[in-house]
Order: C-alpha cells, then structure tokens, then sequence
C-alpha cells in the first residue's frame, strides 16, 4: 500500500513523521505549483471551492507518481469538507486511476486513532498513539517557528534572513526523529532567528488573520501571505494554528478554551451557533483582535466558501461598531500575486494613517494634562 | 397585531403549522408576495455579492414585509430532521437581515432544534406564545391545531403532489400563478418522465427556477419532484451510503436521486442549482456520478444566477429534452 495525501501548510511534515513511526510507505505529492492548480480546476465543477481544486490537483499529482491510496480528512462539519472526498473518488475513478480512497473523520479523537491504526500493519494501539503524538508535538514546533518567523520578519535588516532561516529550520525539524532531537532543532532554530540582524527602533503594526483555516495555512495558496504581510512591515498574527486547535479539542489548553469561550461571547450580538456557522468565529476573533490592541484584521476566504460567507456579510456592521479596519481577502484559480500585494499595501497605508492619528490625539490629550507646549498636531480621527 | 411571514426558504415546509399557530392565537398573518425581479433586486442591494441567490431572494422578501408588519417571522431552524441540521446559511439568516436590512420591526426568532431525536421544538413555539402574551392553555391548543394541519399538509404533498397542494393553499411562488401547470407532479402518465432536482424554495419560486416546472409541463412533459418521496424513505437510502448527508437538503436531494435512479423512474434528471450555492457544486457530481452508472440516464444541471435570462434556459431545456426524446 503506497499512500498520498495533499497538502496542507506545514501538516504535510507532520503526517510525513506520522507516517515514518508507522512504517507506512508514503508518496508527498510535489508541491503546490501552477500545474496542480491547473489540474484540479479541470477535473472540479466549477462553483466549488479553491480547496477542494487544489486537493484534487495534489491527489492526481500523487496517483500519477504511482499511489494506490488516497488518504484524506473529513468531518460532518459545517462546511462542504464532507463532501469532498465521495466527489473526488467519483471524479478521480472517472478519469480512470486505480486507488482505494480512505477519508479520515477528525470530529471525534478516538475515531481518529482507530482510522490511523488501519496503517502500518498491525501495529500496537500504544505504537500508534505514540506516533501520532509526536505528530502533534512537531506541528506544534513547527508552528511555533513560523510564529516567530511572523514576528521577525518586519523586523529584519535584510530581506530574506528570516525566510532563508524559516527554510532550513523546517529542513531540520523534518530529520528529527526522536522528541530529544525535535527538542534541539527547537533550540537551534529560534537562537538562529535571535541572531537575525534587526533594524533599530521598529514598531510594526499588527494584523490578525482570520477566515478559513485552508486558506490561511498553506503558503502556496494563498500566495504567502504571511511573509507578504512581513515584507511590508506588518507582524501578522493567524487566529488559527492547528497544534493549538488539536490541544484545545483534547482539554489540554486552558487558555486557547477561554479564548475560544471570550470570541464566541463577543460574537454573539452579531451571530450564533459557532458549531453550526464557523463564520461566527472569525467575528468574535475581530472583535477579540481588536481588544487585544492590533491595527487591523484580515479576513481570508476562498471564492464561494460556504461559513465565511457570512461572516463576510456582516464585517461592514462589526468594522464599523468597533472602529477596526477589515480587509476582505477572496481567493480562487482566477486571483494573482500582483493585485494582492497592492491591495495590501493600500492596507497598511490605511492602518499607518489611521495610526498615526489616533497617536496625534492621544499626545494632545497628554499635552493638556500635563501643560507642556507642543506643535500643532492634527485632531480629526 | 400583524405578523410577516417572507415567502421564501422554509416558508415552502412550515407554513401551514406557523400560520395555524399563529392565527389561533389571533394574530393576522402576511406573507409576502411572490419572488419579482424587484424582490430579487431589492435583495441584491442589501446582501455581499458573495452570498447564494436564494439568500438575496429572501432579503428581498424580508425589505419587502418590513414597513408593513408589526413583527416579522424568522425563526432560526438550527436542524429539522435528527441527525441533520440546516445550511449554515439557513440558520444564519436572521443574523444577515437582522444585520443587513435597517428599520427593521421587532423580530420573532424562536430557536428549533431537532438534531435529538423526540425534540419537537414545540417549547420553542411555546415560550414564543407566551413573549408575546398568549395564556398557556390558549398556546397548547394552537400547537395541537398547528400540528394537524402539518401533517395534513405533509400528507398531500406525497398524496396530491407539491403543485397542486401548494397552489390549494396559496402557497405557490409563482407571479403568474402557474397556468400551464396541471397535472406537474402528479406523475400523471405521459410519455416522458423528468425529474426536478432542487430545494423546494427554488423550485416552487419564479424567480429562481425561472418558471422551469411550468415551461416543462407546457412542453407536454411529466415532472416529478423528491417531495414525491416520504422522508423516511429517503433517510433510508441515506443511510446505505458510504458517507455522511449531515445537511438535510444534501439528504433529501442525493437521497431522492438515487431512489429514481434505482426504481427507474425517470428519463432524466434537471438539477436546479442557484449560483453560490454550496452543496449544490459537490452534489450534482455525486447524482452525476449515479446517473452515468445507471444505464446514463441523462443528467443536467441548470445553474441560475441573477443575470440568468429566459432563452438561455429555453434553448438548454429544448436541447436536453431533444435528447431525451431521441433516447426514448
């Protein structure tokens, strides 16, 4: 059994380590390019969603290099995701490749363990819950080095240090194969973010990303965003991070539980049911970026995606009421980098002025109270 | 006091039950008038432009209703069957008016859910009756009469087919009150059966199914639609399936198409699809999928959009039934 899976961010390297303690034979499919992209669009109907195109893209890729399983995530969510992998045996059956198609559901923990211990052949229930632990521990380092490489990025001297170092630490966690050396490569990769050359006196503005989890996670897709957003002296901050989203399910993370409690509480005025429409979440998590003081939020979507949607519908409303900046980002095979990167741009020149005025009018109420002279400074926010 | 009631989305399932509630309780109720362009209009102007057509349909009803009524009806359906649950945007609905539409009249929004199995939403309707000041035993009796005449209205559906009874109780979306259309649904025996995919808020609504059931039975054709099926039936064939029809329009609409397709019972199959719907783009390749199977029965879907116009459509529909003629 010669196993493939499309990609997902950085999840594919820890699927890959997952699959390496199984002793699973395994095919990555090559990276999302402009042929995948091509190749999914052609085979999809038309009105789905970028996801579902680029996923069969990866999985025609993976078939072609000669897997004969198909394995893919799935849950009764709130989304088409459920859908997803009948259709696509459907369409990948018709244009007449061979393979067995395995949908794992990931709505219920042990569900999810059960589906795992299918690989491997027979190995113990301890073997494979080992290994999938220490899948959830390298998405959890290696998030946290893209985390830090967001935080940096702004910051460097020289662009590119951070990316070029974001590459080989990811090189590196992708060897580890013991928690001892993943512990290392922790280490070694953030003292070697510490010795990035940065320029004095930056204070960067701050951009949460919220939207669809997709769309946020892999780089390929969604046209870098993340370094992007750096490149052009933005820290940007992701609502979501998958090893965080994996300990929140498990109970093990007190704070991301009452953080998730806090946006779904901020969220209701404007709407309800977080299980059923996620969009409500990428609400609550505005309303939640702005009491945390960033600048402004990112709203991130593939064209027609179902739950963000309505989030979308009501930005305008929750923008307006609580005086943060949203920029609504909707990707498909159609969207290119150059229009982005101005659209963003616009962003941060938006963010600056608005910025600096709420500054301008924070010294002047400084000023009366402490009857200082200063220049003239403008009032109007 | 007048309550508005939007002729759109789950109008076409619950009517009769809220307008028996609601009556017994001594309130007039008003619908909005059938789907016109200017409904769709109205609606276009106030939703994202991402949002499924049916959606803006509805706001338009709700612009529509809210200078004219006391209160307006949007209930929030989080499930209707157990084990299912609703469109998201279904159940978001009367956050976007609520959040779209100014001047709105205060809104009724009582919370069913019926995912466990024996929950009825009938405390829902109740605490409904007493916020708005009905006594106990006078909101018992509406709900018992309200339930009566539902399942009445369930039973004609299977029994008289969906036309004939929705136009019995003025329930029919259609502006020109569908003339051509005697005998749709019914499966009076004609040559040529077609089957009509699609929810019923599309199908029975002008506007967006661009009168299609009326322009097949002008064309002499027998139409049938999934309201032929009980839903025990097709919660049945649900549940042969490998994977997992969470959402009920997804159950009722696969469902009911791999019923026809094993009891042979159509010639074809015209999916309705409102643009940005979301299921309807994975769908229609899992009935496609079960056509092409069974002996290719003919399959096409119809995708409607706000700048859809009329011989677009004509010219498609002579195509296809061209086709099924030639097969027959």
């Amino acid at each position: 059994m010669k196993i493939a899976f499309p990609h997902m961010g950085t999840l594919t390297t820890s699927m890959k380590s997952v699959f390496t303690k199984l002793d699973q034979e395994f095919i990555v499919p090559p990276p999302i390019s402009g042929k995948t992209v091509q190749l999914g669009v052609k085979h999809s109907p038309e009105l789905v969603c970028l996801p579902f195109k680029i996923t069969l893209g990866n999985m025609i890729e993976a078939l072609e290099l000669g897997a004969d399983t198909v394995v893919t995530a799935t849950s009764c969510g709130n989304c088409r995701l459920g859908f997803y992998w009948p259709a696509q045996e459907i369409i990948l059956k018709e244009l007449g490749y061979k393979f067995k198609m395995m949908a794992i559901n990931y709505d219920n923990p042990l569900g999810f363990m059960a589906e795992f211990k299918k690989f491997g052949g027979g190995k113990s229930w301890l073997k494979v819950f080992n290994a999938l632990l220490f899948g959830v521990k390298k998405q959890r380092v290696l998030e946290s080095l893209e985390k830090e490489a967001m935080r940096i990025r702004p910051l460097e001297r020289r662009r590119g240090d951070t990316d070029r170092i974001l590459r080989s630490a990811f090189e590196r966690v992708d060897l580890a194969s013991t928690k001892k050396e993943l512990a290392h490569s922790k280490e070694a990769s953030l003292s070697e973010f510490q010795r990035i050359e940065k320029s004095p006196g930056r204070e960067p503005l701050r951009v949460m990303i919220v939207g669809e989890t997709y769309m946020i996670v892999e780089p390929n897709v969604n046209f870098n965003l993340m370094a992007k957003l750096g490149d052009l002296g933005i820290h940007a901050e992701r609502s979501y991070w998958l090893g965080e989203r994996i300990l929140r399910a498990l109970r093990l993370s007190p704070d991301g539980r009452r953080h998730h409690e806090m946006a779904k509480t901020y969220a209701y005025p404007y709407m309800r049911y977080p299980e059923l429409c996620t969009g409500a979440l990428s609400i609550g998590e505005t309303i939640a970026a702005k009491k945390d003081g960033f600048d402004g939020v990112i709203l991130v979507m593939p064209f027609t995606c179902m739950p963000e949607v309505l989030s979308q519908s009501l930005m305008m409303k929750v923008s307006a009421e609580h005086s943060i900046p949203v920029l609504t980002v909707i990707l498909d095979e159609h969207s290119d980098d150059g229009a982005l990167l101005t659209r963003l741009e616009a962003f941060r020149d938006l963010l600056e002025t608005k910025k600096r005025r709420s500054c301008a009018t924070r010294g002047y109420f400084l000023k009366e109270a402490s009857n200082l002279t200063m220049n003239s400074l403008p009032l109007s926010d | 006091m007048r309550i508005a009631i939007p002729r759109s989305l789950l109008f076409y399932r619950y009517f009769p039950f809220w307008e028996s509630f609601f009556s017994a309780l001594g309130y007039d109720v008003v619908v909005s008038k059938p789907s016109t362009k200017e409904t769709l209009d109205e609606g276009v102007k106030a939703s994202v432009p991402d949002v499924c057509l049916p959606i803006k349909v509805a706001l338009g009803h709700v612009i529509e209703l809210a200078n004219s009524a006391d209160r307006i009806f949007l209930p929030r359906y989080l499930s209707l069957e157990p084990g299912t649950y609703s469109c998201p945007k279904i159940i978001a609905f009367t956050d976007m008016a609520k959040g779209t539409i100014e001047n709105l009249p205060p809104i009724l929004d009582p919370v069913i859910d019926l995912r466990k199995r024996g929950n009825s939403g009938e405390k829902a309707f109740f605490e409904l009756g007493k916020s708005l000041g009905a006594k106990g035993r006078s909101i018992r009796e509406a709900l018992e009469g309200a339930k009566v005449s539902q399942g009445l209205f369930k039973e004609e559906l299977v029994s008289e087919g969906p036309i004939h009874s929705l136009r019995k109780r003025g329930m029919l979306g259609f502006s020109k009150r569908g003339r051509n259309m005697n005998g749709v649904g019914t499966g009076e025996a004609r040559k040529l059966t077609v089957g009509v995919l699609g929810r019923p808020y599309c199908l029975y609504d002008s506007v967006l199914s661009l009168d299609l059931l009326e322009r097949l039975a002008a064309q002499g054709l027998s139409t049938t639609t999934i309201d032929c099926f009980s839903y025990q039936d097709v919660e049945r064939e649900a549940a042969t399936l490998p994977f997992s029809l969470y959402w009920l329009s997804a159950r009722e609409i696969v469902g009911g198409a791999y019923l026809w397709l094993k009891e042979k019972a159509v010639d074809g199959i015209i999916y309705l699809i409102p643009f940005q719907c979301g299921p309807d783009a994975l769908l229609s390749v899992l009935v496609s999928g079960k056509a092409r199977e069974a002996r290719g029965i003919p399959f096409m879907p119809l995708v409607v959009d706000e700048h859809t116009g009329e011989s677009g459509i004509v010219t498609r529909l002579e195509a296809f039934l061209d086709m099924l003629k030639r097969r027959k």
